[in-house]
């Protein structure tokens, strides 16, 4: 079967990296056209696919001495249109590289290709008794490790562990001339990448959450931890939302869980529980927790301690099922069933935890104003813990994609959101073009300097992903 | 401009683009095993060729933004209609985007619009014409078969055309399956090739012709059961006859063998492959299990990649013929996988995957002998018992004071009350395998491992206190007691076996709710 039109720009790109790698026929070009966003659809004019730094090192060099925009994408996962290429160009589908290269037990860290899904990734170090910190964000399982620190997610652990670049030991990059850089002690050449802090400045840190703007990730470091004896799943449910956040908070603070969720909108757990409000009548919101530990006494006085606060806070036990759906029997069991209802508004951005009720509050208020239930929009909100002060906050509806009208309705109330949301101090993780939009004019000028300095200086010719630039 | 018909396009827009459907098994993270998902996009690798991508470019086509060209109806031919995209889908309430059906639809809105390999028209054409798709003449359809059977047989046996001409010892071997374990049959001379073929290819009216002229000529010789060897001929006859109106008994022939009967038993190790059409669209995993089990015993191995997450033969929805390379690919990686795990033998239930296992096999140089399991029964029961039959597993129905958990769930039906008709539960404590199923009247419970809603995991300990419960109330008090505060003896886990969406939908929801752990 023959992927290429054989125009001059895939010929040269066959040339370079050889047949079956390369397309340019229209349908392959429309299926790298989207994201899980709501964003307008764009078509890039060739996708290659890599298989290894040199070959990205040849197709980027290649580019950036014939001025053509390079895109690179990992699942394409992304919720607010950073994958989808604003100007042509050459999409890089970087999901033919996902080998393991070292899992080192000693040293405690794995380092992958990019192109390797979370999914894949985790399956792999649990059978030899590993687990991640960060453990792949919420938009889908065929995230990879690439996109997400491209993207700086929050997702599965992020309570105790951070966003997706917080585990990150070091980084293979390729730069937009075509160069390939080490960061993290691999930048010493007799070095293994076991640490990110070395001898001068974090450089790591400069690819991450640059949407592929600075450099084309291929190689990964992570650390990895022991995998937990035990786990405790535990659920709550509260009549009263502002109980519920303060529960939340009092958890997140006293730093014992591994994940915690809040679901401020309870109706919305119908589709996730079938009949979950008969059996449960009177809730506004459940919050769910995640302990994880080594040691058995450790994780039951964590338990404890968090049953503590549920009394304290007036919570009822709500067993334990929802809280294995979100954690153990399925990922994205708790998420995607929601896409019966359409496509979501993600606006999912970081919030200070004692904020969140609030928030929620604004929101079910904004529903109710709007009477978007009444039209048959059915919202969602809710919280995952980033750290011990933080939330990713989602309040969006879905919609369906066929009725303009729907649409427009969703699309309306999903741009005044993300405006809101900035202008009340909420900050977006990532940014992609739907968050671009609203960013204009509200970041500090000398921020914004110094991201046009090191884009100016390592992408004179401004190849990669063009348009996506956070200033 | 052709369009597609509402119902299928409600689907292709359903979709939000996560991408569960392209590489990994959700469930990846939890206990269940990583997998891949699509055939063709393991074999072209772009994104195009699985279903979300497949998605994206629908919507394009539908809505005028690609042309339909030669390339295009390649892309189509390229689905091997397997399934594995939907079963890990959680999108359609828990159904799963069917993205095989949309398939089916999208090359009948190409081949409307003119557009149709040179392959599907010879396969329409011989199959209209010869009434098989491999351009046999139809006098010779018969040729191999000695026994047409018992002509006051109600049950038609429906060979297949595979079988028929491509693979004579299935349809042999099948027959005397039959006349082995005392079934009556008859194969009727006026059949035509069920159209598995064409359906899968988009020939919709031409398949409605063929479905047509069986249908009426099962009804004109009353009829009241089909069985076949074939997984394609039963999805199609089982499933998209039905849609056409046949109301009568369709079974596969693993359906119909009672493993009981089958007295010998042979050496190992052995692989069963679950087909597509068999597995993940008819949902039949067990009974070739419970055959193979009696036959090879311990010799019968599993793949890790087993029932509704099995990887596809590769052959299906007109691969075989329209993309034979990507085909071959698809069983390479099969057999390999087989290898892999130590099997010598792998055997089947569809004589279209064995065909093509077997071209591969030969292609690629893969030594492992490959047969169907009407041959192995057959072979069965040619061979000598090597060592004493097991005794046979049922347990009386009613047991005045149970000395099992198993022997204690059959006299308490109650327990499950809740849950809807077919759900079904896989115990297992300290080495000890059951299942219990819901059943219209009660339940049945039976030894062994089965493909499963849920698995609860009890300890010898919590099993032997649950035995104590005298109501369903005490029963439930216990269970909800050891699963939310486990100790060293006495615990119960629970593992989901199937998207929690559907679990809820058969009533595990208030299940859970009335066994206190919810």
């Amino acid at each position: 079967m023959k992927y290429t039109t054989d125009s001059e720009l895939a010929s040269k790109l066959v040339e370079l990296v050889g047949e079956g790698k390369v397309a340019d026929q229209e349908y392959i070009l429309a299926s790298y056209s989207m994201d899980v966003s709501p964003e307008p659809r764009r078509r890039p004019d060739v996708v290659v696919r890599p298989f290894s730094t040199e070959e990205v090192s040849k197709i980027v060099r290649f580019a950036f001495e014939n001025s053509i925009p390079v895109v690179p994408t990992g699942g394409r996962t992304s919720m607010c249109g950073a994958s989808i290429p604003q100007r042509g160009g050459i999409l890089l589908d970087m999901t033919g590289m996902q080998k393991v290269i070292e899992l080192n037990k000693e040293e405690m860290y794995v380092t992958v290709e990019c192109g390797i899904t979370w999914g894949h990734l985790i399956s792999i170090l649990k059978e030899e008794g590993f687990k991640l910190g960060f453990r792949g964000p919420y938009s889908g399982t065929a995230a990879t490790v690439g996109g997400s620190i491209s993207s700086n997610s929050i997702g599965y652990g992020s309570c105790r562990w951070g966003q997706a670049p917080a585990g990150l030991l070091g980084l293979t990059v390729v730069l937009p001339n075509g160069n390939i850089a080490r960061t993290g002690s691999q930048a010493l050449i007799y070095a293994n990448p076991f640490n990110r802090y070395n001898m001068g400045p974090d450089l790591t840190g400069l690819f991450c959450g640059d949407h592929g703007t600075l450099g084309v990730k291929t190689e990964a470091t992570l650390s990895i931890h022991l995998i937990p004896e035990h786990v405790e799943h535990l659920a709550y449910g509260f009549e009263d939302v502002e109980k519920a956040c303060q529960f939340f908070c009092d958890v997140q603070k006293h730093e014992v869980a591994e994940d915690i969720v809040l679901i401020g909108e309870t109706g919305s757990l119908e589709y996730i529980i079938e009949g979950f409000n008969d059996m449960f009548p009177g809730l506004n919101a459940v919050v769910i927790v995640i302990i994880e530990e080594n040691c058995s006494g450790a994780a039951r006085a964590k338990a404890e301690l968090v049953a503590g606060l549920a009394s304290k806070h007036g919570a009822r036990s709500i067993g334990d099922l929802y809280a294995k759906i979100h954690w153990t029997f399925g990922m994205f069991e708790d998420i995607h069933p929601f896409f019966q209802l359409g496509m979501w508004t993600p606006e999912c951005h970081n919030l200070p935890s004692h904020r969140i009720a609030e928030k929620i509050l604004e929101f079910k208020k904004l529903y109710t104003k709007l009477r978007l239930r009444e039209k048959g929009y059915q919202p969602v909100i809710a919280a995952m813990a980033n750290n011990n002060n933080s939330v990713s906050f989602v309040a969006h509806v879905y919609y369906d994609v066929r009725s303009s009208e729907s649409k427009r309705t969703a699309l309306d109330f999903w741009e005044q959101g993300m405006e809101r949301d900035l202008l009340e101090g909420g900050v977006p993780y990532w940014s992609g073009t739907s968050w671009l939009r609203h960013l204009r004019g509200k970041l500090d000028p000398g921020y914004v300097e110094l991201y046009r300095a090191v884009k100016q200086a390592l992408d004179p010719k401004g190849i990669l992903h063009p348009g996506m630039e956070i200033a | 401009m052709p369009s597609l018909p509402e119902d299928v396009l409600r689907l292709v827009y359903l979709c939000a683009f996560c991408g569960d459907c392209r590489e990994p098994d959700k469930r990846a993270t939890s206990n269940r095993p990583f997998n891949l998902v699509c055939p063709a996009r393991e074999y072209h690798g772009f994104e195009a060729f699985d279903a979300r991508g497949r998605m994206q470019i629908i919507r394009d086509l539908v809505e005028g933004r690609i042309r339909p060209d030669r390339s295009l109806l390649e892309w189509a031919m390229t689905c091997v209609t397997c399934g594995g995209c939907r079963e890990v889908c959680l999108n359609n309430g828990g159904e799963g985007i069917d993205t095989p059906l949309i398939m089916e639809y999208v090359r009948n809105m190409l081949i409307s619009m003119g557009l149709k390999t040179e392959k599907q028209e010879i396969i329409v054409k011989s199959t209209l014409e010869n009434r098989n798709p491999y351009r046999e003449p139809y006098s010779e359809r018969f040729r191999i078969i000695d026994n047409m059977g018992d002509k006051d047989s109600d049950t038609a046996l429906f060979l297949g055309c595979t079988s028929l001409y491509r693979r004579h010892e299935i349809a042999k071997a099948t027959i005397e399956t039959l006349r082995l374990q005392g079934l009556k049959f008859r194969i009727l001379k006026e059949e035509t090739c069920c159209g598995s073929v064409l359906k899968r290819m988009g020939f919709l009216e031409e398949f409605r012709k063929l479905a047509e002229h069986n249908i009426k000529l099962w009804k004109k010789e009353g009829v009241r059961r089909i069985v076949t060897p074939c997984a394609g001929c039963y999805r199609t006859i089982g499933k998209d006859y039905r849609e056409l109106g046949l109301d009568i008994e369709v079974l596969h022939l693993v359906q119909l063998v009672d493993p009981e009967k089958i007295p010998g038993k042979l050496e190992g190790p052995v692989v069963y492959h679950d087909p597509c059409h068999l597995g993940r669209h008819m949902e039949v995993y067990e009974e070739p299990r419970r055959i193979l089990k009696k036959i090879y015993g311990e010799g019968l191995l599993e793949f890790e990649r087993n029932r509704a997450q099995s990887w596809c033969c590769g052959a299906g929805g007109g691969v075989k013929a329209n993309m034979p390379g990507q085909a071959l690919h698809s069983a390479l990686l099969r057999l390999k996988e087989a290898q892999e795990i130590g099997a010598e033998m792998l055997v089947s239930a569809c004589p279209f995957c064995l065909h093509n296992f077997k071209d591969a096999a030969e292609k690629y140089g893969v030594n492992i002998i490959l047969k169907d399991i009407s041959e192995v029964i057959v072979e069965s029961y040619k061979a000598k018992p090597k060592v004493k039959p097991p005794a046979k597993l049922e347990v009386p129905v009613r047991v005045e004071r149970p000395t099992s958990l198993m022997d204690y769930l059959r006299v308490h039906p109650e327990i499950f009350r809740e849950l809807r008709e077919e759900c079904k539960l896989q115990y297992r404590i300290d080495g000890e395998e059951f299942v219990v199923e819901r059943t219209r009247d009660g339940i049945e419970v039976r030894q062994g491992a089965e493909a499963s809603d849920i698995e609860l995991i009890i300890s010898r300990e919590a099993a032997r206190k649950l035995m104590e419960a005298k109501t369903k109330q005490e029963y439930m008090k216990l269970f909800a007691e050891y699963y939310l505060h486990p100790t060293d003896d006495l615990s119960i886990d629970i593992e989901l076996k199937k998207p929690t969406k559907k679990l809820m939908s058969l009533g595990y929801g208030e299940w859970a709710k009335k066994a206190g752990i919810m």
